[in-house]
C-alpha cells in the first residue's frame, strides 16, 4: 500500500513511522513523473469531456484489473479485453502501453489521426470524470466547505452520505499528511502508551481510548454511505486510488446507527473524534443528535465545524434548528454561485472570429449584418446607386426594345419589371463580394492574423449550474463550566479596573476607551471649549426667555454666565 | 481535559474579536495588558487567555472587571423562540414522516432509482403526505390562511416619530448607573434596558413579529456588551481584512475564490509549490495552512527570547558539534505533532539550515528585494525578522527567491561569498564577529541551494496573485511546472485572465505551430528546435557580478537552462504548454435562517468578483504532423454504454462545431498543419 518514499523515521517520534502514500492522487517528491502501470489516469479529451483509465502495465492484457470489481453490474461497463488492452475515444484508440508516459503528454493514437492528453489525477480532474451514481459535490461547492470546515493536515473528517466519492477524494488530500505506521506501539501498547503519557503530560483519567485517539495524528476521513453497493465500490475506487489507508468507508445508515467507530480491527483510535463533518444526507437534523463529544464522534479536544449540504431551504432551516437545540453556534446558511467563463473573439459584424457558416444554416442574416453606421451609410449607397443605374439601364434597354416591337407584336411588358428587380439582388451580392475581396486584401494574409482580430469577449458558459445546494455551517466550541473558568481565573489572575487614566486634550481614558467626566479634565481642547461656549450660551438664551418679566439686568446676569 | 494548545487563546496570540456592532477587531492578547473596545468598555487580557475560541462573553462593567461566559443555551434561545412556532404549525406533517426509521427508507429508494440525491428526499416525503389526504390539505390551508390574517398585523397605524419611545434617555443613563453600583449580577441590567424600552413603547404591540424582532435585535446590540472570540486563521483575517481593513492591498480576495485556488492548486501536504503574491501574504498564508505549516506549538507566538540567551544560542552556533541540549529537545519538540517528511534532522533549525526541504515547501518569487508577507504577522511569522521565528515551521519550509535570482543569479549580488578567514584569525575573533561570518556563509549557501531547487523544477502547481503584467510571469514560471501540474491565477479583474486565455486559444495555438513546423522544416536538420537552440552554459557574461567566487559560478552554471519562449507581439506565451485555460468566479450568498423570515441578505460587498483562471501544464507531440479529427459518427453507432451515449450526443453537437467554428471551447482539437 504505501512507502513508495518511506521517510527516516523522526528520532524522537517512538510510536508511528510517516510514509508518503504511494498514490497518483498524492506524489510525494519521488512520485515517477511517468505515469506508473495499474494506476489511475485522467484521459483529457476536451474540457469537459475526460476519461478516467486504469492504466495496465504493457504485458497484462488478458486480466480485468489487479482486484475484481465489487459488484457486478451498476450501470457501468464490464471491463472486456478488448477495450481493457487499450483506451478507446471518439478521437482514436490508444493501447494502454503507449499510456505510461509522462503525466501530461500528449498522446497520439494508434492510427495516428487523434490525439488526446494523459494527467495525473487530481480531485478536481476525477469529480469531472467520475462514474457518476449519486449527485456529485463539484469543485466550487467543495473547496468552499473544506475551506470553511478548516480540513487540515492530520484532520478528522465525517463525511456521511459519500455518493459517488467526490468529495471523499477532495478531503483525503486535504487531510492528508502521511501514512503514519504505529510500528512501535503495536508490539506493546500499554508500553508506548506510558511513553506517550510522559512525553505529553496527558491526564490518565481519560481512559484508553483517548489516548489512541490522540496517538493517531494520522490524517483521516471517516465516510459513512448507506447504500452497500456504493460503498463497496467506492470502497474499491479507493482502493484503486491508493487511498485506503486514508479513507475508512462505513455502510451505515447514520442517521439510525450513528457514527461510533468502536471496533478495535479498524485501527483509527477507538472512534471517529472527528474535528469536522459533512453531512450530505436527506435529512441531516436526523443524524446531528448523534453528533456528540461524549460519544466519542466527535473530537473532545478541539472545536469542530459541521457543513450540511441540503438543496432545498426547508431541509436547511430544519437543520439550523436541530444545531442550534444542539449547542452549535456561528450556524450560516448560504449558497455558492459559481460561474465558468468563456473567453471569445467577435468581430466587427458581431460573429466570433473563425467561426465558418454551418452547413445547412441559412447564411442570409449573417449577410444583412452590418459593422457600424458608417458601414451601412455606404453599403446602402452603393447598392441602391448600382440598382438605379442597372435599372436605368434595363429601362433604357426596354425602350429601346418596345420601340423595335411597336412594330411588331406586343404583349409582355408586364414581367419586366420583376426581371429587373431579380437581377438587381443578384447583381448585390456581386458588388458585395468584391467589396469583401478588398476587404480581405488590405487585411494581407488573413488567415494569418485571424487569431488576433475582433475584440476579446467574456461570457458565461452556456450551460450554468444556478442552484446546486444550500450549505449550512456551524461551529460547536469546547464546553466551558463554571469551573474552567475558575480554573482560569486562578491561572490567570484579572487585575482590579485600574484607575482612569485621561487624556488631557481629548478626556478619553486610555484604559477603557470611553469617555471621562469633564470635571475631572484639566485642559480642554479648543472645539470643546467652543463646545462648552455654545452650550453655556443656549442655557443662557433659555433662561433669559423663560424670565421675560424679569428686567433688562438679567440679561446683563446671562453674559456673566457667558463669561464663565 | 487535556485541550490541545491550538484551540485555547495563548498568550501574544492575535485574535479577531466579533462586537455587538457587528464589525470585528483584530487583537493581540498580550498577558497583563487591557483590550480596550472603544464605546463596549475594556477587559483585561488575562480574562481571554487560556479559553477556548467562539465562546461569548460579556464585558463586565462598573466595578467588576473582565468578562463573563453567556451560555450558548442562552444564546441559542431566542433563535430557537422563532423556530417553535412554526414547527408547531408543520407539526401535521411532520410526525408520518420524521420518524426516524421511515425517512431514510424513502431516501434509499429515492437515491437507488437514480434521482439525484437529496434533490427532492424532503420535497417526496411530504408530497407522499399530501397524496393521503389531499381533502384535509385544502382544509389544513384554509385554517392556516385565517390563523394568518388574524395574527397578522401591518405597520398601518404607527406614526414614525419621537415619541413612540417614552424612555428618555436620562432614564435610560440612570438605569445604567445603578446597575454600574453593582446590583447588576449576572449582566441582568442591560436586559432590564431592553425590556423596559420595549414596554414604554408605544406602538409595541402593534408591531409585527418581525419588526419586532428587528427592534429588540438593535437595541440588544446597543446594550448587550456581548462579544465573541474567533481564531485568526486564514478564513476568518480573509473576510476580516475585506470588510475591515484595506480590500485593495489583498486584491479583494475573497475567501470563496482562495477556497477555489486552494483547490485548484491541488495545494496538500508533501507537495512543493510556486507562490507569486500580491496580496501581502494571505495567499502564501492559506497555502502554509492547506499544508500543515501554520499548526502545532511551533507555530505558536514566539516567546520573548532574551538577548542574553540570543547570543549565547549564537555561540553555541560557532562549535562544529553543536549539541546544545536545549536546542535539540526544541528540535525534537518541532517534530512531535507534525513529522516534516523532510525535515534534515540538523542541529539548525528554520532559515539556518543550508540544506533546503525536498518536499512541503512554498517557494515565493518576489519582484522587489524582499517578499511583501506582512499578513502572516497574525500566524506569528515575521519575514523580516527571522531571528525570534527560527522554530516556525515556515522559517524552514517558506523559501523566497527574486526573479533576479531565479533568471539571472549571476548577477544577483547576495551570492557573493564573504571574503574567506583563516581559521586561526576566525578563532582569535570575538564570538560575536565569528558567528556573523558563519552566519554570512551559511545564508549564501543556503541561497545558492533553494536557486538550485527551484530552477530544477518539477512543481506541482503554481499560484499566481499579482497585479504584473502576466505573460512574462508565465513565461518564468510555467517551464518550472511538472508534468500535469497546474497553473493558477487569480485576479480581481477579469480582463487580464480573459486576455491569458486568448493566447491560448485554438486558432493562435495552431498558427503558432504552423510557423514552428515551417522554420524547422527550412531548417536543413530541424530535429532539435524545441528548447533552448544551443545547450550552452545558463549564464550570460554580460551580466555576471564579478564579485560572485568561482565555484559559485560554477555551481551556477550546472544549472538546467529554462527553455526560454521568445516573445512576439503575437505569441505573447508559449500556447502550447498550457491545457485548457478555463476561468471561473464563485460568490457565496448569505441567507438570515431565521424561520418565516429567511432570506439572502440585503446588501453584501460589492467591488470585484474575483476570477481564478487555472490550466495544466503539457508537453506536446514535438515534430511530425498532429492531426486531431475524432471520428464521431461511426464511434456513436457502436453504441456503448446509454450513459455515454447520451452524453455524447450533447458533445457532438457542441464538438463538432467547435471543429468547424474552431471555438474556443473546442481549445485542443485542431493541431492542422496542413492549411
Amino acid at each position: 500500500m504505501a512507502a513508495a518514499a518511506s521517510q527516516p523515521a523522526p528520532p524522537h517520534g517512538a510510536s508511528s513511522t510517516v510514509a508518503y502514500a504511494d498514490s497518483p492522487f498524492l506524489p510525494g517528491p519521488d512520485y515517477s513523473p511517468t505515469i506508473p502501470p495499474n494506476s489511475r489516469a485522467i484521459a483529457h479529451l476536451t474540457r469537459d469531456v475526460l476519461q478516467p483509465v486504469l492504466v495496465q502495465p504493457s504485458g497484462n492484457n488478458g486480466s480485468p484489473s489487479s482486484t475484481p470489481e465489487p459488484v457486478a453490474n451498476l450501470k457501468r461497463k464490464l471491463p472486456t479485453p478488448a477495450n481493457n488492452a487499450s483506451l478507446n475515444t471518439r478521437f482514436g484508440s490508444f493501447p494502454h502501453p503507449s499510456l505510461l508516459v509522462p503525466a501530461g503528454s500528449q498522446i497520439r493514437s494508434s492510427t495516428g489521426t487523434g490525439f488526446i492528453h494523459v494527467l495525473r489525477p487530481t480531485p478536481e480532474l476525477w469529480t469531472l470524470s467520475l462514474p457518476h451514481r449519486t449527485q456529485v459535490v463539484y469543485t466550487p461547492d467543495s473547496s468552499y466547505i473544506l475551506h470553511r470546515l478548516r480540513v487540515r493536515p492530520g484532520g478528522r473528517v465525517i463525511e456521511a452520505g459519500a455518493g459517488s466519492g467526490s468529495f471523499t477524494h477532495a478531503t483525503a488530500r486535504a487531510v492528508y499528511n502521511g501514512i503514519h505506521e504505529k510500528a512501535a506501539s503495536k508490539p506493546d501498547k500499554a508500553n508506548g502508551k506510558d511513553t506517550l503519557n510522559g512525553a505529553e503530560g496527558e491526564d490518565p483519567a481519560n481512559g484508553g481510548r483517548d489516548q489512541n485517539a490522540q496517538d493517531d495524528s494520522q490524517g483521516r476521513v471517516l465516510s459513512f454511505e448507506f447504500h452497500a453497493d456504493r460503498a463497496a465500490i467506492l470502497r474499491h475506487e479507493l482502493q484503486q486510488h491508493g487511498l485506503q489507508s486514508i479513507v475508512t468507508v462505513t455502510s451505515r445508515d447514520v442517521c439510525a446507527g450513528g457514527f461510533a467507530l468502536t471496533d478495535p480491527e479498524l485501527d483509527i483510535g477507538g472512534n471517529t473524534y472527528a474535528t469536522a463533518v459533512f453531512l450530505d444526507l436527506p435529512a441531516p437534523w436526523l443524524a446531528i443528535p448523534h453528533l456528540t463529544r461524549e460519544n466519542g464522534s466527535l473530537s473532545r479536544t478541539k472545536s469542530v465545524r459541521i457543513c450540511c449540504f441540503s438543496p432545498c431551504l426547508e431541509q436547511a432551516l430544519r437543520t439550523i434548528a436541530v444545531l442550534r437545540e444542539q449547542g452549535w453556534v456561528e450556524e450560516d446558511l448560504v449558497e455558492v454561485t459559481h460561474k465558468r467563463l468563456e473567453v471569445r473573439r467577435i468581430g466587427p459584424d458581431g460573429k466570433e472570429i473563425g467561426s465558418k457558416p454551418r452547413a445547412g444554416a441559412s447564411t442570409a442574416d449573417d449577410d444583412l449584418r452590418v459593422a457600424s453606421v458608417e458601414e451601412s451609410v455606404a453599403r446602402l449607397k452603393r447598392q441602391l446607386w448600382h440598382r438605379k443605374e442597372k435599372q436605368a439601364r434595363q429601362r433604357a434597354k426596354s425602350a429601346k426594345k418596345r420601340k423595335l416591337e411597336a412594330n411588331g407584336a406586343e404583349g409582355e411588358q408586364p414581367d419586366d419589371d420583376s426581371d429587373v428587380d431579380m437581377d438587381a439582388a443578384a447583381d448585390d451580392d456581386d458588388v458585395e463580394a468584391d467589396v469583401d475581396d478588398t476587404r480581405k486584401e488590405e487585411n494581407g494574409n488573413s488567415k494569418l492574423h485571424l487569431f488576433h482580430q475582433g475584440r476579446v469577449v467574456v461570457r458565461t458558459e452556456p450551460e450554468l449550474k444556478t442552484h446546486t445546494s444550500y450549505l449550512v455551517f456551524a461551529v460547536l466550541p469546547l464546553p466551558w463550566s463554571d469551573e474552567d473558568e475558575a480554573n482560569a481565573k486562578l491561572k490567570y489572575p484579572i487585575p482590579p479596573r485600574p484607575a482612569p487614566q485621561l487624556n488631557p486634550k481629548t478626556g478619553r481614558d486610555y484604559a477603557s476607551g470611553g469617555f471621562a467626566p469633564k470635571s475631572m479634565t484639566g485642559k480642554l481642547s479648543k472645539t470643546q471649549e467652543k463646545k462648552l461656549k455654545k452650550a453655556a450660551d443656549k442655557a443662557a438664551r433659555l433662561a433669559a426667555e423663560a424670565s421675560k418679566s424679569a428686567a433688562a439686568s438679567d440679561s446683563g446676569d446671562a453674559s456673566q454666565v457667558q463669561g464663565d | 481535559m487535556v485541550v490541545v494548545a491550538m484551540e485555547l487563546i495563548q498568550p501574544h496570540d492575535e485574535v479577531l474579536i466579533q462586537l455587538p456592532s457587528e464589525t470585528t477587531k483584530l487583537v493581540k492578547v498580550v498577558p497583563d495588558q487591557i483590550i480596550g473596545l472603544g464605546k463596549f468598555g475594556s477587559f483585561p487580557a488575562n480574562s481571554l487567555i487560556g479559553r477556548p475560541y467562539y465562546l461569548t462573553w460579556a464585558i463586565l462593567d462598573g466595578d467588576n472587571f473582565g468578562l463573563e461566559p453567556v451560555s450558548i443555551a442562552e444564546l441559542n434561545s431566542e433563535k430557537l423562540a422563532t423556530h417553535a412556532p412554526v414547527d408547531a404549525a408543520a407539526k401535521k406533517p411532520k410526525p408520518s414522516s420524521a420518524t426516524p426509521s421511515d425517512s431514510p427508507g424513502i431516501a434509499l429508494e429515492d437515491t437507488a432509482v437514480g434521482v439525484q440525491v437529496g434533490e427532492d428526499g424532503e420535497d417526496e416525503e411530504e408530497d407522499e403526505d399530501v397524496a393521503l389526504d389531499a381533502g384535509t390539505l385544502e382544509l389544513e390551508l384554509e385554517r392556516e390562511q385565517r390563523a394568518w390574517e388574524k395574527e397578522m398585523k401591518t405597520n398601518k397605524d404607527i406614526r414614525d416619530d419621537q415619541t413612540a419611545q417614552s424612555m428618555t434617555w436620562q432614564e435610560i443613563e440612570r438605569l445604567k448607573k445603578s446597575g454600574g453600583t453593582g446590583s447588576g449580577k449576572r449582566s441582568g441590567h442591560p436586559q432590564e434596558i431592553i425590556a423596559r424600552l420595549l414596554e414604554s413603547h408605544a406602538y409595541i404591540d402593534k408591531k409585527t413579529a418581525f419588526s419586532l424582532a428587528k427592534y429588540t435585535k438593535r437595541k440588544s446590540n446597543k446594550y448587550l456588551k456581548r462579544i465573541r472570540v474567533i481564531p485568526a486563521d486564514v478564513s476568518n483575517l480573509t473576510n476580516f481584512f475585506l470588510a475591515e481593513k484595506e480590500p485593495l492591498k489583498m486584491l479583494e480576495m475573497r475567501d470563496e475564490a482562495l477556497g477555489l485556488v486552494m483547490s485548484w492548486a491541488d495545494v496538500r501536504w508533501g507537495g512543493r509549490y510556486l507562490v507569486i503574491d500580491d496580496t501581502g501574504g494571505l495567499v502564501v498564508a492559506a497555502v502554509a495552512e492547506r499544508m500543515g505549516l501554520l499548526a502545532g506549538d511551533d507555530a505558536r507566538a514566539p516567546k520573548k527570547v532574551s538577548n542574553a540567551r540570543k547570543r549565547k544560542r549564537h555561540d553555541d552556533e560557532d562549535d562544529a558539534d553543536d549539541n546544545d541540549a536545549d536546542e535539540r529537545k526544541e528540535s525534537a519538540e518541532a517534530d512531535k505533532d507534525e513529522p516534516w517528511p523532510a525535515t534534515p534532522t540538523k542541529q539548525k533549525s528554520g532559515y539556518e539550515q543550508t540544506e533546503v526541504p525536498a518536499a512541503n515547501t512554498i517557494t515565493v518569487l518576489h519582484a522587489q528585494d524582499q517578499p511583501n508577507l506582512s499578513l502572516l504577522r497574525p500566524f506569528n511569522f515575521d519575514a523580516t525578522n527571522l531571528v525570534n521565528t527560527t522554530t516556525h515551521p515556515l522559517s524552514s519550509h517558506l523559501l523566497s527567491l527574486s526573479f533576479l535570482q531565479l533568471l539571472s543569479p549571476e548577477a544577483d549580488t547576495t551570492l557573493e561569498k564573504p571574503t574567506p578567514i583563516p581559521d586561526e584569525a576566525l578563532r582569535a575573533m570575538k564570538s560575536a564577529k565569528r558567528s556573523t561570518y558563519h552566519r554570512k556563509c551559511r545564508r549564501q549557501e543556503r541561497l545558492l541551494n533553494m536557486i538550485a531547487a527551484t530552477r530544477r523544477g518539477g512543481f506541482d502547481a503554481a499560484i499566481i496573485a499579482t497585479t504584473m503584467e502576466l505573460s512574462g510571469v508565465i513565461n518564468a514560471v510555467v517551464p518550472l511546472l511538472r508534468g500535469s501540474g497546474q497553473l493558477v491565477l487569480f485576479s480581481p479583474n477579469v480582463e487580464p485572465l480573459a486576455e491569458v486565455a486568448d493566447w491560448c486559444s485554438t486558432l493562435r495555438r495552431s498558427e503558432f505551430l504552423r510557423i514552428k513546423q515551417e522554420s524547422s522544416s527550412s531548417s536543413s536538420n530541424g530535429t532539435t528546435t524545441d528548447t533552448s537552440t544551443t545547450p550552452q552554459t545558463s549564464l550570460d557574461p554580460a551580466s555576471i557580478n564579478p564579485d560572485i567566487d568561482a565555484d559559485t559560478l560554477a555551481t551556477l552554471s550546472t544549472l538546467p537552462k529554462l527553455p526560454a519562449h521568445k516573445t512576439d507581439p503575437h505569441f505573447p506565451i508559449d500556447p502550447t504548454n498550457l491545457l485548457a485555460p478555463t476561468i471561473h468566479t464563485s460568490r457565496v450568498r448569505r441567507f438570515q435562517a431565521l424561520p418565516g423570515r429567511t432570506h439572502p441578505l440585503m446588501t453584501s460587498r460589492g467591488g470585484s468578483e474575483g476570477f481564478v483562471l487555472h490550466a495544466t501544464k503539457v508537453f506536446p507531440i514535438l515534430g511530425g504532423k498532429v492531426e486531431a479529427r475524432g471520428r464521431f459518427t461511426s464511434n456513436r453507432r457502436k453504441g456503448n454504454r446509454q450513459r455515454e451515449a447520451e452524453q455524447r450526443v450533447k458533445e457532438e453537437s457542441t464538438v463538432v462545431a467547435g471543429v468547424e467554428d474552431a471555438g474556443a471551447t473546442a481549445d485542443e482539437m485542431v493541431v492542422d498543419n496542413s492549411g
